[in-house]
């Protein structure tokens, strides 16, 4: 237990929906429904999903900045779901979370040495002349120049915001950062590029990542260990090399036929899924990857099949493996 | 930001302090308590008014605010008494020739300007040249057309001359004098322009203070006023513009005084306030009526108006209208009217059955759609109104469904005044339209039905008569009525004249209303005549408003 | 950025004349005359023709626009036919009522709907956000006459609380009375009409808040803000709030125009000498000049009041810049 920075067990979200006059509470969508998993110090624990299964919710509920329903986040030992507000603000120092968006997570009134130094400030870190070189320094680890510190976010490109934006994660010298898609709004020529820079950084300081993306192909090359998700459930979690070459769980190995190949020559069936992602508000009975699901059985329909460790590290929740 | 928002908010503030800060100053009451009966004086007296007044000027304004003040700052030859007989005001006295052509009016001595000038006859003779000037703006040059020259042979005399002997003229003359001495720098086509007008000086019993525009106007006594009085120091007209906020500034007591009541609120407003209040019917010189083309294929048959009359239910329009307080009419002269015909009238009684007899008669025929026809023509009336008046919007629903009733189609348009005018009115062009008038005090109607006020040969509106009535009988009596001087037989003449509208309808003659006004009982003295609270410079207050 | 100030105010000027040719045009070629309401209505046609020319509306009406322009560029805005009255001492009789009861209503609004929205988002479907969006439906809904009457009804006459109607007692002032008595007279006679107009007004601008703030909260910029450990106060006031109050910030530069223009119904229900019943008395009896001088100052207004809030926006948001 103790040899994970974050534990997550059984963590669950659920959101209100709310409709009517007088907004009444209609129903309840589950996004997390049961989720757990680990990350090791210094690991990248890569968080694979279609969008909606619940990847990002599960990123934010470990940092809180959703609150979750239920289960719990243990960060160094402690179930930070108890932490008051104070006691989550000092942890904030050692969490940290990248954004998907480049251009909506940054403030755009603020100028790049404000937003990177903010943190410093509230800290009560550094400040005036020691926050400035602080953030300079900063700019120039993720690869950009002091001067653009006065400068407002809009007069940069998107690769140039990612950078601001792990810049300011990084300012705090978190031991956890939670990397929420960070390369998917950015062109395929500068995810490399940021890629490569979170290698490094994670190099450099010691990070633990949680890698979260919508395909496997992303995380393929950064990730430690692979966890795959849908709806809401996590389905598979195996290192990244078995998870690749023996997937165990179907919606894995469909996921996986979709990566593209680089090589013509080499042939892949290529499983096609059929119908669209159910609903989170009114998921299908026992399995719930069974409307989809090439092999599914009568079995699937009815019974949730349990999440198991089939074979050392390598965890599925599917009845057939 | 925030400090020199605040600093904003508070120079707004104090700038609003001295906004209106010029008003003048209350004045203290003077006057001695003195006996119950005897007319002390001090005190003030607030109006409340619907309307701004629009120019202090009795030859220029049109609107009744204006008409109100201006009655109280600047006098006149004649007056009204209260049963609206002229009596003399500058005038001391006045003859008339033999020929009935020349008047001669002798005027008061000893009456000054409010700014200490003295008054003449040379003001006189400015103020009717200024009517009678091809330039001038206002609406009573057709009063003096009789008028061919305004002589002054002294300080003290006026001779009017007439083209034709006149008997109406007195009843024109209560138009009130301008001072000349402040008028004649200006053209008369831009006499609107003369500050005289918003800063009036007159020889009337009280004097202008300040017009503070949108909220109220203030006049003070004329310690030098010519006649008895004034008593009550200063009168205030306070402005509303909404009949039910002045309801309520006369239940809190911010005004003494409120006109035309409206007919919801009577009965409410005698219960609350009739323990501190004189609550007085004021009977409407004029009516309301329904002006019938005479020359429309429908209305030209003198069947169909008395149809109209006998299936139009005047009764009800009164009880659930005006809610009992007004009276039908018959025919166009006021019950007030020393001429009215009264008795003589045919009284129209609601009668429906009678109206369908007279529909019948005339060939109109039901149709199978309900509505009348005749030679395929269908009995479909246009009916124009103005826009605004609640009153005779619900009077017009009731007369829709009336003629509805006899099988008589009435499309009813509201249309805005000035259009009204522009496109109907002015041009005599409708097949019917609904108004009501406000009457002066002389009987004579020649402009409303004579045949020669109607439309001339080029198409242009003469006189009031745009419904283009024409009654030979009726001409003649109108022009007598304008040449004989005396009293008796001219109401003879009217009488006469009354029973032919009466019979003949160039109008359906709907109501005319008798709305109370409600006056506060410290003021004494009032005498309540055909236009209310009348003589206002004899009123005063009740221990002296101490 | 000069360069770019400046050419928008050389815009405004074709801008500016073509809302007067508009606004002339619309007004001589509506029905109703002036001399017809003028004039005795058995006034002939050579009397009224006199008086037309008198008045200058004999000429064509290119010339009579021409003729209007030439004054107006020299600030004469001409004479009411009605009362023969400069215009402009008529509008200006009436303007600082306006812009007092105005401007306070807008403090008001802003300063009372901006927390409530605020408020409103943050606590939203609680019960305060539920009052809220009641209060909103009814503000919209009442008419404000009817409010208006209520409140007079009230505070007025049952419980004699407030003056009903004007903007002071008669004869009382700074000089009859003393300082704070005025200041209190004052205010006490404007309560209700500023509370009538704000109340119907102000949940347009607490809505508009809310749902900025809604939008705003929901932004990734102010995740980052709260992952970075600010207090909740930080991130709201000055993460969440700054940003949302972006388009209020410009909407009060839009809303300038708003400042000077009159209000029929509330100053017909609380006697407020402003400039609404001048407007409407002047479009009724056709007075033109007046109408036109009125028109064209809201337009003026208008047209800087847009220029304003566009270079509200280059002070509040970096992003924006004009060249």
């Amino acid at each position: 237990m103790s040899e994970y920075l974050v534990e997550v067990r059984d963590l669950k979200k659920h959101f209100p929906v709310r409709g009517g006059v007088f907004s009444k509470v209609r129903a309840w969508v589950k996004a997390v429904d049961g989720v757990s998993f680990g990350i090791c110090p210094g690991e990248t624990l890569g968080l694979v999903g279609e969008s909606g299964c619940g990847k990002t919710t599960t990123g934010r509920c470990i940092l809180r900045l959703l609150e979750p329903t239920a289960g719990e986040v243990v960060f160094d030992g402690q179930d930070i779901l108890q932490f008051d507000r104070r006691q989550m603000r000092r942890l904030r120092r050692e969490m940290q979370i990248i954004f998907q968006d480049p251009y909506g997570s940054l403030n755009a009134r603020m100028t790049v040495g404000d937003i990177i130094g903010e943190a410093y400030t509230v800290h009560g870190i550094a400040k005036g002349k020691e926050r400035a070189e602080k953030v300079n320094e900063l700019l120039e680890v993720v690869g950009l120049s002091p001067y653009h510190a006065r400068r407002y976010p809009h007069e940069f490109s998107g690769g140039q915001r990612q950078r601001i934006g792990i810049a300011r994660a990084l300012a705090l010298k978190p031991k956890l950062i939670i990397c929420d898609e960070p390369v998917s709004a950015l062109d395929v020529s500068i995810q490399s590029q940021i890629l490569n820079l979170l290698e490094d950084l994670q190099e450099e300081f010691g990070l633990t990542y949680l890698f979260i993306a919508h395909n496997l192909s992303v995380v393929q090359h950064i990730s430690d260990r692979v966890g795959v998700m849908y709806l809401g459930n996590l389905v598979e979690l195996a290192s990244k090399d078995v998870l690749y070459s023996a997937p165990k769980h179907p919606y894995t190995v469909a996921l996986l036929s979709a990566i593209p190949v680089p090589d013509p020559d080499v042939r892949k069936t290529k499983i096609l899924l059929e119908g669209d992602v159910p609903s989170p508000l009114n998921p299908p009975s026992g399995c719930t990857f069974h409307t989809r699901c090439p092999k599914a059985t009568a079995h699937c329909k009815e019974s949730r099949p349990e999440w198991r460790e089939v074979t050392p590290g390598h965890f599925v929740a599917c009845h057939l493996a | 930001m925030r400090k020199s928002l605040i600093m904003a908010l508070a120079s707004v503030m104090i700038l609003a302090l001295f906004l209106g800060a010029c008003g003048p100053e209350a004045p203290a009451p003077s006057g001695n308590g003195g006996g119950a009966d005897e007319p002390v004086k001090g005190g003030q007296i607030v109006f409340g008014m619907t309307g701004d007044p629009v120019i202090f000027n009795p030859i220029l304004s049109t609107d009744v605010p204006s008409g109100n003040i201006n009655s109280r700052v600047y006098s006149a030859l004649v007056r009204a008494n209260a049963n609206m007989e002229p009596i003399g005001d500058l005038a001391e006295s006045w003859t008339v020739s033999e020929d009935g052509l020349v008047w001669t009016f002798k005027l008061k001595d000893n009456v000054y300007w409010h700014d200490g000038t003295k008054f003449t006859s040379a003001d006189v003779k400015y103020t009717y040249d200024a009517i009678r000037h091809p330039d001038y703006l206002g609406i009573r040059a057709t009063d003096f057309k009789p008028i061919t020259k305004v002589e002054t042979p002294d300080d003290l005399t006026v001779e009017l001359y007439l083209d034709a002997p006149y008997a109406p003229i007195l009843s024109k003359l209560v138009i009130g004098i301008i001072p000349k001495h402040l008028f004649e720098t200006t053209e008369i086509g831009k006499m609107k322009e003369n500050p005289a007008n918003m800063e009036p000086i007159g020889t009337g019993p009280y004097k202008f203070v300040t017009w503070e525009k949108g909220q109220y106007i203030m006049l003070e006594a004329n310690e030098n006023y010519f006649g008895e009085g004034p008593y009550i120091d200063q009168i205030i007209w306070k402005f509303y513009g909404d009949n039910q906020v002045m309801l309520a500034a006369l239940e809190k007591g911010d005004i003494d005084y409120m006109g035309a009541i409206p007919p919801d609120d009577v009965a409410r407003i005698t219960e609350a306030l009739s323990e501190t209040h004189e609550i007085r019917p004021i009977t409407q010189n004029g009516y309301t009526y329904i002006g019938l083309k005479q020359t429309d294929p429908i209305f030209k048959d003198k069947l169909v108006r008395q149809a109209l009359m006998y299936g139009t239910n005047r009764k009800q329009i009164v009880d659930d209208v005006l809610m009992g307080h007004g009276e039908v009419v018959n025919a166009n002269l006021p019950r007030l009217s020393w001429a009215y015909a009264g008795d003589e009238l045919n009284p129209y009684e609601y009668n429906p059955e009678k109206a369908k007899e007279l529909l019948d008669e005339a060939g109109w025929k039901l149709g199978a759609d309900g509505i009348r026809e005749k030679d395929g023509n269908k009995m479909d009336v246009k009916l124009l109104t103005s826009t605004g008046n609640k009153i005779l919007e619900a009077a017009l629903l009731i007369t829709q469904q009336n003629w509805k009733d006899l099988g008589i189609n009435v499309t009813v348009e509201y249309i805005e005044w000035a259009v009204l005018c522009e496109q109907y009115l002015d041009v005599a062009k409708f097949q019917s339209y609904a108004l009501a008038w406000s009457l002066g005090i002389d009987p004579d109607f020649y402009l409303f039905f004579h045949s020669d006020a109607a439309v001339n040969e080029k198409g242009q509106l003469v006189g009031f008569n745009d419904v283009e009535f024409k009654n030979d009988r009726l001409d003649e009596l109108l022009e007598l009525g304008r040449t004989e001087m005396d009293k008796d037989t001219r109401k003879e003449i009217y009488v006469e004249a009354q029973k032919i509208v009466n019979e003949e309808l160039p109008y359906v003659f709907l109501y005319a209303n008798s709305s109370p006004a409600v006056m506060h009982k410290k003021v004494q003295g009032v005498t309540w005549g055909y236009a209310g609270p009348m003589f206002p410079e004899l009123w005063w207050i009740k221990d002296g408003g101490n | 950025m000069l360069n770019y100030i400046g050419r928008r105010l050389i815009q405004m000027i074709p801008l500016l004349i073509g809302i007067s040719i508009l606004n002339f045009a619309i007004m001589h070629l509506a029905p109703g005359d002036p001399i017809d309401l003028l004039a005795e209505r058995n006034a002939t046609a050579e009397q009224k023709e006199r008086i037309k020319e008198l008045y200058g509306l004999n000429d064509p009406i290119h010339i009579q626009y021409l003729r209007w322009m030439q004054h107006v560029l020299k600030g004469d805005f001409g004479r009411s036919f009605v009362d023969g009255q400069p215009v402009m001492k008529s509008i200006l009789e009436r303007l600082p009522y306006t812009l007092y009861l105005n401007f306070l209503i807008m403090v008001v609004i802003y300063v009372v709907a901006i927390p409530v929205g605020i408020i409103s988002a943050l606590k939203q479907y609680s019960k305060f956000d539920h009052l809220m969006t009641s209060m909103a439906f009814l503000g919209q809904a009442v008419p404000s006459f009817w409010i208006g009457l209520i409140l007079i009804y009230f505070f007025g006459l049952k419980l004699d609380w407030l003056p009903i109607s004007g903007i002071g007692t008669i004869g009382l002032n700074v000089r009859t009375a003393g300082f704070w008595a005025t200041v209190v007279d004052r205010a006490a006679h404007v309560i209700m009409p500023v509370t009538v107009v704000a109340f119907g007004s102000m949940t347009g601008v607490a809505r508009y808040m809310r749902s900025s703030m809604l939008e705003v909260i929901r932004q990734d910029y102010v995740r980052t803000a709260r992952a970075k450990g600010l207090p909740e106060k930080v991130v709201i006031l000055k993460h969440a709030m700054r940003n949302a109050l972006l388009p209020i910030v410009t909407l009060l530069g839009a809303e300038l125009p708003l400042l000077f223009g009159g209000m029929v119904v509330i100053e017909s229900i609380f006697s407020w000498p402003g400039i609404g019943l001048l407007s409407i008395r002047a479009i009724f009896q056709r007075d033109y000049l007046i109408v036109m001088a009125i028109n064209m100052m809201g337009a003026t207004l208008m047209v800087l009041g847009n220029f304003l809030a566009d270079l509200l926006y280059v002070v509040v948001d970096p992003r924006i810049k004009y060249s």
